[in-house]
């Protein structure tokens, strides 16, 4: 009996995690007066209290944007970006979370448009919890990336679908 | 002179609350703020008698800002009150859907700040400012000429 194989990950699209990495640091610089650099040191314990917004996109290429912030950094962005204080419990703090998420997602767009690519975006989710992520079945192109900034660090995950061929060419996916 | 009501839609309520703040801080006009949480609410409080301006966020729950504007348009008694697009949404693509087929009259990109709010609005601003002056000044009619 022949063994089963895990099918090797592809590469997630360079011109995607690209613009995400740029419209990110766009956004930190311009708007929060913070600069954020992307790490490839390893980064210490994940710590517990984290809130993580997650944006789907459609068009050209179909895949999932997160970013993931630990509560405290979270606050302090809340300040450098909304301009007013937001407490750790309040549920404003996902809210803020999410909006950063959507803002920074359409200067994505922007620049994935800019490449001939088109991307609609959907709404942000929220989710709070502990050592949040994307769960992505093997095979699946995914990337992660970690930034530091003045206020902490924090993650992004991105993740494409995959969109099953033999389903998408089934006679009944074309309808009666 | 009376304030302006500005009808802020956005489904985030601390956008809703950057959106007010900017407003406050461009110093273009006094406001006072109805909230909506996405365009079913927008347009259930929305009358051309009881709104002056409306800022309107793109992508919400139950319907989008663009869908707002175009209702609020096909009342037929609204083409006065200017809706402003407040969004992240910022490619050419979006922003002529919004201002060339949906009707809107500026268009601000989230994120934004006083100073971008007062560049892009106050043409906008001192044009609803002038309109209210004018409706609120007495018409001349037979009683004025008869007693004035």
């Amino acid at each position: 009996m022949a063994p089963l194989l895990t099918p090797p990950a592809a590469p997630f699209p360079t011109v995607i995690s690209t613009a995400v990495r740029d419209a990110t640091v766009e956004f930190f610089q311009s708007f929060c007066g913070l600069k954020a650099e992307e790490q490839t040191q390893p980064l210490p314990e994940r710590p517990e209290g984290e809130i993580m917004s997650t944006i789907s996109f459609v068009g050209d290429i179909a895949w999932a944007f997160s970013m993931i912030f630990p509560a405290t950094g979270a606050v302090a962005l809340a300040k450098a970006f909304a301009g007013f204080e937001i407490p750790p419990e309040s549920s404003d703090l996902g809210d803020l979370v999410g909006e950063v998420v959507n803002v920074i997602a359409g200067g994505i767009c922007a620049r994935l448009d800019r490449h001939g690519i088109s991307a609609q975006m959907s709404l942000p989710t929220v989710v709070r919890g502990t050592n949040l992520s994307l769960l992505v079945p093997s095979g699946v192109a995914t990337t992660r990336m970690a930034f530091t900034s003045a206020d902490g660090i924090f993650w992004v995950q991105l993740v494409k679908a995959q969109i099953p061929a033999p389903l998408a060419n089934s006679p009944a996916s074309h309808g009666s | 002179m009376s304030a302006l009501r500005a009808l802020v839609i956005d489904d985030s309520n601390v956008m809703r609350n950057m959106v007010m703040n900017a407003l406050r801080k461009a110093r273009l006009a006094e406001f006072e703020f109805v909230e909506a949480v996405d365009g079913a609410d927008a347009l259930a409080k929305f009358s051309p008698a009881a709104i002056d301006i409306c800022f309107v966020d793109w992508n919400m729950p139950n319907m989008t800002g663009v869908e707002f504007i175009r209702k609020a348009r096909a009342r037929g008694d609204a083409f006065h009150v200017p809706m402003v697009m407040v969004t992240s949404e910022q490619t050419v693509t979006k922003i002529e859907e919004a201002l060339a087929q949906a009707g809107a009259d500026a268009y601000i990109c989230k994120p934004f700040t006083h100073e971008d709010m007062r560049m892009k609005l106050e043409r906008v601003i001192n044009k609803v400012l002038t309109a209210k002056t004018a409706s609120a000044q007495p018409k001349e009619g037979f009683f004025s000429r008869l007693f004035g």
